[in-house]
């Protein structure tokens, strides 16, 4: 069985937050809430100052939080490593949003999209309201729906529950990549199978020394991060007294 | 169709509802659709046998079908994913050299624009007579029939009065479709007046490169073999251009090349750079003038380019004049002159104290990029030129290109390869007399008057100024405009002191709007026509360059257009020209007839077909073999479709070396070009060149005109009333400033470094903010000599003290109930535009968006 | 209480206000979900889990007082021991109203019995509370029918008076065993739960006896009721004192430490307001009845016994809910993007409602079983 893991190449990533739109439009994700989100921080006073970006995603702990703590197992670990969630069993306690250390878990406050759900028009008779729009498609929720976002959680989940990243769980069963690795256009992202020595994530993870965020804590997370968002070069020194 | 549901859906209704809808059912319903999907039942004939070549992978329920994405205008080729006639997702066409399946985070927003439920769904007639900026034009639907009829009628009365100049076409976003609807159309009606929204946000950018190595074009830029990138305010990992393959290779280049980048405020490029240089508003060009000395001081240039002293030794020193005699130039011509006439005297210190920069990183930066030698570049964006005297600061930026020998070379600044598309026919025989007559008559935004050269590759009058167009039609100067059509464009937002387009267009008896939204143009129009969207319902194509390559990149239909939208550049000029035929006047439809499918030779007989074969025609040289004349090699038109993207041979390097479209073939550090070209303006109008300067507002006199030279920015406002310079950047996520509709836009604003989601800040360093007592949060009121808007102040240390920050994007009063807080009434957010000042580089006619004003900040 | 009283249809008619008004609120939370709080993805737990927390540990406090007689078998509170486990059932029936109306998707709770999760402190937190109900109607429908001392009966005692132990340590581990909040982290939680839950449920029996007594004007009958009352107080006082040591250690820790998420925690907006490094709550709701308490004259009279248990009781409620939102007041890694730095509260109207239909259902149930159920000093036939 594989162990999936993600490597995150600072590096390479650009900031751009492509990785967190394309998680909007692939997992039907509604407003507020973030599957991909990051971590930005702006260092340094003027003009010595720069800017520091780190996409995060749900961790896939292996010593999980939410997953110890969810009372009804709605929050489960899969064989392949990924943390799962199942809208069907999930009472909506939002102990695993409390529990997880990496602010990644969100609540489904009220029915999602609720944007597409108005019946009111910009132009009555001269532009659609957005749930004529959605009609007029023959699509659910969204006009962009995404009808293959399926599997064990559901295509849109429904208020009352709460909602993460599940690595894309349904596209892994196709053999596809999670779409944001596919969606990343500077290749930051990269996937695969830690229990195989010759994956691409193993190779990165024996060539550099990765990081991940609260090691501290013992959750294990299998979201890895390589190098460093700016690796700008200096003229050596020895600084001064 | 869409059947009203009750809206008195009972509270118990619901709850029973809420309690009941199971989520596995739903999944099975969903999952049940989609295997009928598989089969593609929803897809049209056409796209159908289009989506069956498409590769899916096991258990994929749609297609990707290939179109093009005009977000901004890298132009990248994409693939669309669509389900039962939905179009779902959006990547990179991996077929193309230029872009491959990378894609920058704006392209997905195009989802939410082209099923955006505030696009008009069919034509629509103003009610109301009064046009005003607080006037509801009240629109009401009516038929394509009557929109098309009342538009024939107007035309057909301006022909009759003799009065066609009086016709005006508007441009905004355009495929290579636009000859039809900008050229042809407006001739054979037979006005001047196609004016084209390009100068707004470019153009002075071209003009460095053309008067020094005599390209008017973007440049590419050969970083993969680079080992300095220098960047002059443009932010390539956010905003034009080649936004997706710069950030598919950046990771690496980060690794293997310095990078410095020159701009205010700390943008997303200059985030991961070596080297911030946050040189103040307008003081780039003493920058590169410094870099520029210290190059030559230092005996950095390329020995190879531009040759060398007879004797070997350097005598480029401070302060001395050179003996043009002494030194034997190879590929360049006026070394010497430039050091004598503007650089001999531009030492590092003396660029410090203009530029508000560090000595030591100025002749660190300087240092490095000359010791990269010709891997390197100069790489010039609208930060430095889109100013009141960028033309010059745009030639002196780009000319260390020429002293480092990377001019067309490995790791320096390429041009556009060669790409084999054709125009339309010529129309020249289906111009009537009064047209031929009319439409040399000047035109409404004054080019080529005495104070506005506007010197597109060195022909005086040949650029378009935009945003002055508004004043001619407000002044009737040259005369009045009774018809305007315009497609795509938005000028009362997207040009600089908006509300003169605003009483400019309220003083146009008829105004026809063809548009995706309701937008704060279309407020003032009299017909509004719904049009289709570019990636998902259009047919054109376009071409753009990077990573050594040139592309040429189709549009198609991958869906059905939403509602009755139609395309603006060819159906629509069709329909129009139908009409037009029926009441006497059959110049134009007899005109497009003469576009014939090239493969069966047959005339168009509906502007559908229309459509399909100007687009099959131009591009004919690409995908016909027997027409193969280089690139990809593409067998017929369908394989075309299929691939969606034609890719230019590999980049020919040094091939430009003393073959440059300069008067000398060389580049030219003193140009002949422009010599000529302000020579041939002066003469037109029986001045000097001197006098032409003065009155177009630069500084230069004499010979230093024809070099790149640093000028001293001109502002608008009182430094002690206005005591801060408005910096204006652009967002990741603009679409043009036409994506401030999509709840995307807003949900993730915060990947421009600084910004904040679903809200419009303007970044403030919190030095500044502490004297004004302000903090983050606050609603504040920035007022220009010319304008105020209202955002939210942010504290950020990625701006330099005594300068505020904003990106344009936001402050849309209309388009839609996201961009707008009341739709018709109050916008969300501020538009820079209202701030910023109409003024002008007048050499390239490009609108100043930077370094243009001061502004003062009000806590509201 | 007695029907002729004028005062009780007026006082079953705001109640019965307060159910509808319950009822409708809860209604609306069904169909509109909690949008209606004024929770968010950083504050994801408000008023209605504070209002749980404080029931449900006042009921447990009031099962542990019942042990004395019950279990320990102290003979002099015997005729007091129906009443507090009435109490403790209306008190828990409240607090199963507020976590009902705080859980997204109630209809799921199946799963619990469906697919438990041991390690789950909430799984164990429900299962023990759902089985302490049980038990307590089952020791409670003995005692209606005089059975005290029968082995069953007693069992029933026994089984509740441990459930009532452990349930707050639950409660307390549920904040306890959170890794990313080293607020809670640690049996700390636990610890003041089960001494919270002794202080409220003992405050909430001198609170209603004495309130009770005055308006019936025949609960506290006699001389022996007065002594035994006596008694409570005292007991009482010794339990705020030992609450009061607990958060003086608590505050004393909290403040030395350079731990990055307790500094955050001070930087929080106290949301009663605050003198110096204590809470108003924490002053005017445990250290001032403490110090009444102390007081002879205050804790022999009936007004002096009111008010300090009535502050102490609605000063838990206060208390919690501050360490609650406290806790939550900053986002957790990359919830700071969207969210302010911290997240400040005020309970929607919809989240006051919950809190009027969870005191208006133990109310109720106090009323009709003070009517019905003849809870006044019963003891054993």
């Amino acid at each position: 069985m594989p162990r999936y893991a993600m490597v995150i190449d600072l590096q390479r990533c650009v900031g751009c937050g492509g990785c967190s739109i394309a998680c909007r439009n692939e997992n039907n994700v509604t407003e507020g809430i973030y599957w991909s989100n990051k971590i930005t921080e702006t260092v340094g006073t003027f003009p010595n100052v720069r800017y520091h970006y780190i996409p995060t995603l749900c961790n896939h702990c292996s010593n999980a939080p939410c997953v110890r703590g969810c009372p009804t197992r709605a929050m489960h670990k899969l064989a392949n490593g990924i943390t799962m969630h199942d809208p069907d069993k999930c009472i909506g306690c939002k102990y695993c949003e409390f529990n997880c250390p990496y602010g990644v878990i969100y609540f489904n406050w009220e029915k999602p999209h609720k944007f597409w759900r108005s019946e009111e028009a910009a132009i009555p008779g001269g532009t659609a309201s957005p749930k004529e729009e959605v009609e007029k498609v023959g699509a659910k929720g969204t006009p962009y729906f995404n009808p293959e976002r399926s599997g064990i959680s559901a295509a849109i989940r429904p208020k009352g529950v709460v909602e993460k990243c599940t690595f894309c769980d349904h596209r892994i069963a196709k053999k596809q990549l999670p779409y944001c690795v596919e969606a990343c256009p500077a290749n930051a992202r990269v996937f695969g199978d830690l229990s195989d020595p010759k994956s691409e994530v193993s190779v990165l993870l024996g060539k550099f020394h990765p990081f991940r965020l609260r090691e501290e804590l013992g959750t294990e997370p299998h979201i890895f991060y390589i190098r460093g968002y700016n690796p700008a070069r200096y003229r050596a020194t020895k600084g001064g007294v | 169709m869409e059947r009203e549901q009750g809206k008195s859906k009972t509270f118990m209704s619901d709850l029973v509802n809420d309690l009941k809808i199971s989520r596995r059912s739903f999944v099975k319903a969903t999952a049940a659709t989609g295997a009928a999907l598989a089969l593609g039942t929803g897809l049209t004939p056409d796209l159908r046998a289009l989506a069956q070549t498409g590769k899916a992978a096991g258990g994929d329920m749609g297609q990707w079908i290939a179109s093009t994405c005009q977000g901004c205008t890298s132009w990248c080729s994409k693939e669309v994913y669509v389900v039962n006639g939905r179009a779902i997702k959006v990547h990179g066409n991996k077929r193309s050299k230029v872009n491959g399946s990378a894609s920058c985070p704006r392209a997905h927003l195009a989802l939410q624009q082209v099923y955006d439920p505030d696009r008009i769904k069919t034509p629509m007639k103003r009610t109301n007579r009064k046009k005003g900026r607080n006037e509801d034009p009240k629109f009401v639907p009516i038929s394509w029939d009557e929109a098309l009829n009342t538009i024939a009628d107007r035309i057909m009365e301006l022909r009759k009065n003799n009065e066609t100049h009086k016709y005006l076409l508007l441009r905004g976003r355009y495929t290579y479709m636009r000859d039809i609807i900008y050229d042809a159309m407006t001739k054979i009606i037979g006005s001047p007046n196609n004016i084209s929204h390009s100068a707004i946000c470019a153009e002075a950018e071209k003009f460095g490169p053309f008067y020094t190595e005599g390209y008017w074009d973007y440049r590419q830029y050969d970083v993969l073999n680079t080992k300095y990138i220098l960047i002059w305010g443009a932010d390539p990992l956010a905003a034009n251009r080649q936004v997706s393959y710069y950030s598919s290779v950046w990771g690496d280049i980060v690794g293997k090349a310095t990078i410095a980048v020159v701009e205010p405020r700390l943008s997303a490029t200059a985030a991961k750079a070596d080297e911030w240089l946050p040189v103040k508003p307008g003081q780039d060009g003493a920058l590169a003038a410094a870099i520029a000395h210290v190059l030559l001081t230092k005996g950095l240039w390329s020995k190879e380019f531009v040759g060398d002293f007879k004797d070997g030794k350097n005598l480029f020193v401070a302060g001395q004049e050179v003996d043009p005699e002494t030194f034997e130039e190879k590929h360049t011509y006026g070394i010497v002159r430039f050091w004598n006439l503007e650089l001999k005297d531009k030492t590092p210190e003396w660029a410090a104290e203009r530029a508000g920069l560090p000595l030591e990183q100025i002749k660190r930066v300087a240092m490095d990029y000359g010791r990269a030698g010709s891997q390197s570049m100069s790489w010039v964006g609208g930060g430095p030129v889109m100013q009141v005297r960028g033309a010059y600061a745009s030639m002196i930026c780009h000319c260390l290109n020429g002293i480092t020998g990377a001019c067309d070379n490995v790791g320096g600044t390429l041009v556009n390869n060669k790409e084999y598309t054709v125009g339309f026919p010529s129309f020249e025989e289906f111009l009537d007399e009064a047209a031929k007559k009319s439409s040399k008559l000047a035109k409404i935004d004054h080019r080529g008057r005495k104070d506005f050269p506007c010197i597109t590759s060195g022909k005086p009058g040949s650029s378009v100024v935009t945003n002055r167009a508004a004043d001619g039609i407000l002044k009737a100067d040259p005369y009045d405009i009774k018809v305007a059509i315009a497609y795509m464009n938005n000028f009362n937002f997207s040009c600089t002191q908006p509300e003169r387009w605003n009483q400019a267009l309220a003083k146009i008896p008829f105004l026809v709007h063809i548009t995706t939204n309701a937008s704060e143009f279309s407020w003032f129009a009299d017909i509004l026509l719904p049009d289709t969207h570019h990636l998902f319902e259009k047919w054109g194509w376009v071409k753009s360059s990077a990573n050594g390559y040139r592309h040429v990149t189709l549009m198609q239909p991958v869906i059905k257009p939403m509602w009755e939208s139609k395309i603006d550049e060819t159906e629509i000029p069709w329909l129009i020209s139908e009409k037009l035929a029926q009441r006497g006047f059959d110049n134009m439809l007899r005109y497009f007839k003469t576009i014939k499918d090239p493969e069966t030779g047959k005339e168009p007989a509906n502007e559908k077909e229309f459509a399909v074969y100007c687009v099959k025609l131009t591009t004919q040289n690409l995908w016909d073999p027997a027409k193969y004349q280089g690139g990809d090699k593409i067998n017929g038109w369908d394989e075309f479709r299929k691939a969606g993207v034609w890719n230019s041979a590999p980049y020919p390097f040094r091939k430009r070396w003393s073959d440059m479209k300069t008067k000398t073939k060389k580049f030219e550090f003193y140009s002949e070009t422009l010599k000529a070209a302000l020579e041939e303006h002066a003469k037109k109008h029986n001045t000097t060149v001197d006098d032409i300067l003065e009155v177009s507002g630069y500084q230069a006199r004499g010979e230093r005109a024809f070099v790149p030279h640093y000028e001293e920015p001109s502002t608008l406002g009182d430094e002690k009333e206005y005591p801060f310079l408005f910096v204006d950047h652009k967002s990741r996520l603009n679409r043009e400033g036409r994506s401030a509709n999509c709840t995307w836009y807003h949900e993730f604003k915060d990947v421009d470094p600084g910004d904040a989601a679903w809200d419009d800040v303007a970044k403030i360093n919190p030095l500044d903010a502490m004297k004004l007592g302000l903090k983050t949060g606050d609603k504040i009121r920035i007022t220009s000599p010319t304008g105020k808007l209202e955002c939210t102040a942010k504290l950020w240390e990625g701006v330099r003290p005594g300068t505020v920050a904003k990106c344009y994007g936001q402050g849309h009063w209309v388009y839609g109930r996201v961009a707008s807080k009341v739709f018709g009434k109050e916008p969300r957010g501020g538009n820079n535009n209202e701030v910023l000042p109409a003024v002008y580089d007048r050499l390239s006619g490009a609108t100043v968006r930077h370094a243009a004003t001061r502004v003062k900040i009000e806590k509201v | 209480m007695n029907g002729k009283n004028g005062l009780y249809p007026i006082w079953l008619g705001v109640l019965g206000i307060a159910l509808m008004a319950g009822l409708v609120a809860a209604a609306f939370i069904f169909m509109q979900g909690h949008v209606l709080f004024n929770a968010n993805d950083v504050l994801i737990w408000t008023l209605p889990l504070g209002v749980y927390i404080f029931l449900a540990l006042a009921s447990s406090g009031l099962t542990l007082l019942s042990a004395l007689p019950l279990v320990f078998g102290i003979k002099k509170y015997e005729p007091f021991a129906k009443r507090l486990v009435f109490l403790a059932i209306a008190t828990l029936c409240g607090g199963f109203v507020s976590i009902g109306l705080e859980l997204g998707s109630i209809f799921h709770m199946i799963y619990i019995m469906l697919s438990p999760n041991l390690s789950s402190p909430i799984w164990w937190m429900g299962a023990i509370y759902s089985v302490e109900l049980a038990v307590l109607a089952l020791k409670f429908w003995k005692m209606h029918t005089g059975d005290y001392h029968s082995s069953f009966s007693k069992l029933m005692g026994t089984v509740s008076f441990v459930l009532a132990l452990i349930a707050p340590l639950m409660i307390g581990s549920v904040f306890g065993l959170t890794e990313s909040r080293a607020t809670y982290f640690g049996p700390m939680m636990s610890i003041y739960c089960l001494l919270m839950a002794f202080l409220s449920g003992t405050a909430l029996f001198i609170l209603y006896s004495m309130v009770a007594g005055r308006i019936t004007a025949k609960a506290s009958s006699g001389e022996y009721a007065a002594v035994v009352y006596d008694d409570f107080t005292l007991i009482l006082t010794y339990a705020a004192g030992i609450v009061v040591a607990f958060t003086l250690l608590k505050i004393a820790i909290e403040s030395s430490t350079t731990i990055p998420a307790f500094l955050v925690y001070h930087s929080f907006e106290h949301l009663f307001g605050s003198i110096g490094v204590f809470g108003s709550e924490v002053i005017l709701g445990l250290f001032l009845p403490f110090v009444l308490l102390l007081i002879p004259a205050v804790r022999g009279s009936v007004g002096g016994r009111i008010l300090a248990s009535a502050l102490i009781f609605v000063g838990s409620l206060a208390r919690h809910m501050e360490i609650l939102l406290a806790g939550q007041s900053h986002p957790v890694g990359p919830k700071a993007e969207q969210f302010p730095q911290y997240v400040q509260y005020v309970p929607s109207v919809w989240e006051l409602l919950v809190l009027v239909f969870a005191l208006a259902v133990m109310m109720l149930l106090f009323t009709l079983g003070e009517r019905y159920l003849k809870l006044n000093e019963a003891s054993a036939n």
